[in-house]
């Protein structure tokens, strides 16, 4: 059974898979499960309000194109804005869980 | 921000996309699950639980969008419209105080806006300007004739770039028919400077200086020639001349003063139009733009260096030419503007009390909507969803207001243009058509939307308040919002008081003499005329005068007694002036050979009197006149003093009469007594001016017309004013009804408690008009000094005589008090009749 990720890091995950290529959202869905080897499970739903916002917030760019077969389908590309953020999203992200593992990694206790 | 409108105002599409993009997916998932080994239908199922609700996603998508909060506002007007439906009578009340608020406010707003703010449809209009000469005593040195004008434009090039002339005078037409028109003398670079184009003939504007030709105005052709399609080769006729109409300007030009000519004539026509033969080259009052990269103030030096320098007549040389930037109809000049400043604040006060009022109503109904709003807290509404909701109600609101305010202000616009046109007693006057525009909508637009938040705000804040707190707090609220709608229709209600008392001061001064009977016939007074009219019967006394009294001060010359020099005013009269006016004369009238010889002998005055010879008998005193009328004159008789300038002036501070007689130069004007049925006797005379042999017409008026048309400014404020007042008051009486009932509706129990306990209804009355009284009361405390200090501000710029007229003082408050207690009474009276045992079991 898949992991629920941590709150707060739908972002960036998506940030991140979207980096890597233009992308519907199935796709991005997808790549992240691919990614973490199927460790990391996501309410798929959930995904949608997280473009949507992510969108409106200038971070990513939204076309209507077809996809591999042959529909109509949303593709989602980082803008300038958004690669950014994902350098600096990563950044944090880095510090924090290196902290984290440095805490819950100390002998003593277990 | 774009983007979001657009879905917002298309939500079927955001929608609809979203709806396709999770559908992409869920298909796209089956396949993958179906191409794993599932059931197509097991597929479908696995798919559509890894998702989740689509409904929910698609919501929080919209919020994602940041497209909530349209919706919620569509959410809350839909339920707006439905909650006025619901309820058509509180719906009916509220929008129509706000339309009559808001349309009085666009009414008054579109008159300023085209008259002050909108510039003229004329090229260059930003370098446009009035020039008005000054003399040594600050006062006007006069017009320019034609030859000035060319030179002043030729010796400022470079600063002043084209100077034209204009002025509008009332005339009397023959032909087409018997009636009066407006008429503006223009100099020769009119048309060309403003690029006048006709819509039908040609402009000759140089022959037009010196031939009898006319321009029409499209207001003219309407109004003269309404028959014909193209009235060019048509002609009219002003006196003894007929002006061939050469063209017909289309209504988009319609000159450059506030009031519409029907026609325009060459200003070197201007001696014939007036009947004033050899009286120098015309002169008219001038304008004109100043050159690209020039300032008006630049321009002022420029003329004021080169116009000191021109010879003038009568020795009047110019001092300064002062200039007045004119972009607009009425440039904004100071006095002027505290004037608007006054009248828009007597505006918005109206508009000021229609929202007292309506929050007054709101927190009224808040008794009935408490439920409703307690309820929707109860199911998780924050404050803020609460108060953005009632604001929505009360901003549709407005808005519905406002647009209602602007048809009506819109409807009513010409009619109030007539009405002011036809006060003001002048005929044929047209004022300059008023069109609504973007400021117009705008300034409605602004007003609902501020008249919204702000009968909205105070109403909507307390509502979504727990309901335990703070319940005394609205009450004073309301009360306050009372008293100051009291103070508010006090202020407008004195102010309707004092002007309406000024105005009946105005009618009841006594000119010193007979107003009505005395007509001024306003015909070219020759000899063959006079002897005419003399025959009529229904024509008393004739008499030719230099100037017609109540058309101004008149001439004033320098007089000197024992070497002392007096500035004192002139008028030329023959020996039947003084009986016409029937003025008693202490000593002796003019006799008719010193009419007509014009001997050295004049009739004063008292005031004249007292001022020439203080403490000394003036009859068989002399003086000496410098200027046209030069050498000793001696005092043969002294009269009354009488009103011979604008009425408002008030009795002539000097007055001298001077003998002259009918046919010499100046005497220009008769006057005649008419004692009989006036209409009859005017008809006559018309018909007897239109058969002479070369006869100019007439057109006798009373002066009791005159004198009519010089109190018209006052009548308008008095009725602007009482308009305002009244509209004011009924909002206040209707603001105290609402509340009174309002707190009978919440003290219900209280009430009846009373009356369980042996209350008279009386009591119960009592009780409830004390309260209404004190903020009656703490209103009208509060406006009297506000009223003091406005008029004292109004006195410095209009002129008032009596800024605290004690009745209008006593009387206002009064009917204010005896206004209020009747809308307090009636509720008050509903509530003493209460059942106690209904009363008591409610809630």
């Amino acid at each position: 059974m898949p992991e629920s990720i941590l709150p707060g890091t739908l972002d960036l995950l998506i940030l991140k898979a979207v980096s890597l290529g233009p992308q519907h959202g199935y796709g991005v869905l997808l790549r992240i499960e691919q990614m973490s080897g199927g460790k990391l499970g996501i309410e798929q739903g959930a995904l949608y309000p997280a473009l949507y916002r992510l969108e409106t917030g200038g971070l990513i760019e939204a076309e209507w194109g077809q996809s591999d077969n042959n529909r109509r389908a949303k593709f989602y590309t980082l803008t300038t804005t958004g690669r950014k953020r994902l350098k600096e999203e990563l950044g944090r992200w880095e510090r924090l869980s290196e902290g984290m593992s440095m805490v819950l990694s100390a002998k003593g206790i277990a | 921000m774009l983007q979001k409108l657009m879905a917002w105002l298309r939500p079927e599409k955001t929608n609809d996309d979203m709806r396709s993009e999770m559908e992409f997916h869920l298909a796209s998932r089956r396949a993958d699950l179906v191409r794993n080994g599932m059931s197509e239908d097991e597929a479908e199922r696995q798919a559509r639980i890894e998702f989740g609700s689509q409904n929910r996603y698609q919501e929080e998508g919209r919020a994602a969008l940041g497209l909530r909060v349209f919706d919620e506002i569509r959410n809350d007007a839909g339920y707006c419209l439905r909650l006025l439906a619901a309820s058509p009578g509180f719906a009916v009340a509220t929008i129509s105080i706000l339309a009559i608020a808001i349309g009085v406010n666009t009414a008054f707003f579109t008159l300023y806006s085209n008259y002050v703010l909108k510039p003229m449809a004329i090229p260059r209009v930003d370098q446009h300007f009035r020039a008005e000469t000054r003399d040594v005593n600050q006062r006007g040195a006069g017009g320019f004739s034609e030859a000035e004008m060319e030179t002043l434009a030729a010796s400022t090039r470079g600063v002043v770039d084209g100077i034209y002339g204009v002025s509008t005078i009332q005339v009397l037409l023959l032909k087409p028919e018997q009636r009066h028109a407006m008429v503006s003398v223009v100099s020769k670079q009119y048309f060309p400077l403003l690029d006048g184009r006709p819509a039908l003939g040609q402009i000759p504007v140089n022959e037009m200086q010196s031939q009898p030709i006319a321009v029409l105005s499209s207001v003219g052709h309407a109004r003269l020639f309404p028959a014909s399609q193209n009235p060019v080769g048509e002609s009219i006729r002003v006196r003894d001349r007929l002006y061939r109409i050469a063209a017909v300007m289309p209504a988009t030009f319609q000159g450059t003063e506030p009031v519409v000519p029907d026609l325009w004539v060459g200003l070197g026509m201007q001696p014939f139009l007036r009947g004033e033969a050899d009286t120098g080259p015309p002169r008219t009052q001038v304008h004109g733009f100043t050159a690209t990269g020039a300032s008006f103030t630049q321009a002022a030096t420029a003329l004021t260096s080169i116009a000191s320098r021109l010879s003038r007549p009568n020795g009047e040389p110019i001092a300064r030419v002062q200039i007045t930037p004119m972009s607009t109809m009425l440039p904004e000049i100071a006095e002027q503007s505290l004037v608007s400043l006054l009248i828009f604040t007597a505006f918005l006060l109206v508009l000021l009390i229609a929202c007292a009022n309506l929050t007054n109503l709101n927190l009224a109904r808040s008794a009935v909507r408490e439920h409703e709003i307690g309820m929707r807290i109860q199911l998780g509404a924050s404050t803020g969803r609460i108060v953005r909701q009632l604001l929505t109600e009360s901003v549709i609101t407005g808005t519905i207001g406002a647009g209602l305010g602007m048809l009506l202000a819109l409807a009513g616009i010409e009619r109030a243009q007539d009405m002011v046109a036809s006060m003001s007693g002048i005929a044929g006057l047209t004022m300059q058509p008023v069109t609504p525009d973007w400021r117009t909508f705008a300034y409605s637009a602004v007003l609902g939307l501020l008249a919204g938040v702000g009968f909205g705000l105070l109403p909507a804040l307390e509502l979504s308040k727990p309901k335990s707190i703070g319940r005394a707090r609205p009450r004073r609220m309301r009360n306050a919002l009372i008293a100051g709608q009291v103070a508010a229709s006090l202020v407008l209600l004195l102010f309707a008081g004092l002007l309406t008392r000024n105005m009946q001061k105005l009618d009841s001064i006594e000119a010193g003499f007979d107003l009505e009977h005395t007509y001024d016939l306003r015909m070219d007074a020759s000899p063959q005329v006079i002897a005419a009219i003399e025959k009529m019967p229904e024509v008393e006394m004739l008499s030719a005068v230099s100037s017609v009294p109540l058309m101004g001060s008149g001439m004033r010359r320098n007089a000197t007694i024992a070497g002392r020099r007096e500035r004192i005013q002139f008028n030329h009269v023959d020996e039947k002036y003084l009986p016409l006016l029937q003025l008693p004369v202490e000593g002796r009238n003019f006799e008719r050979n010193e009419t007509v010889g014009r001997a050295h002998v004049a009739i004063i005055s008292r005031a004249t009197a007292a001022r020439l010879f203080p403490g000394r008998p003036a009859i068989g005193g002399t003086f000496e006149l410098d200027e046209t009328d030069a050498g000793t004159y001696q005092v043969i008789g002294v009269v009354p003093d009488v009103i011979s300038g604008f009425i408002f002036m008030g009795p002539d501070r000097t007055a001298v009469y001077l003998p002259g007689a009918a046919g010499q130069k100046g005497m220009e004007s008769l006057l005649a007594r008419i004692p009989a049925s006036a209409s009859t006797a005017t008809r006559a005379l018309r018909q007897m001016c239109l058969d002479m042999p070369g006869g100019t017409g007439c057109d006798p008026t009373s002066l009791q017309t005159l004198a009519r048309m010089q109190r018209f400014p006052f009548a308008l404020a008095a009725a602007l004013a009482a308009v305002l007042g009244s509209i004011a008051l009924l909002l206040t009486a209707i603001g105290l009804y609402s509340v009174v009932s309002y707190s009978v509706v919440q003290r219900r129990r209280e009430i009846g408690i009373q009356m369980a306990l042996g209350a008279m209804p009386r009591n119960v009355i009592f009780g409830l008009l004390r309260e209404s009284s004190r903020c009656v009361a703490y209103g009208l405390l509060a406006g009297l000094p506000v009223c003091l200090l406005l008029s004292q501000l109004a006195s410095s710029t209009v002129i008032v005589w009596d800024t605290f007229d004690p009745l209008a003082y006593a009387l206002v408050p009064l009917l204010l008090a005896a206004v209020a207690a009747l809308a307090a009474i009636v509720p008050a009276r509903a509530a003493s009749r209460l059942d106690p045992i209904e009363a008591l079991r409610q809630d």
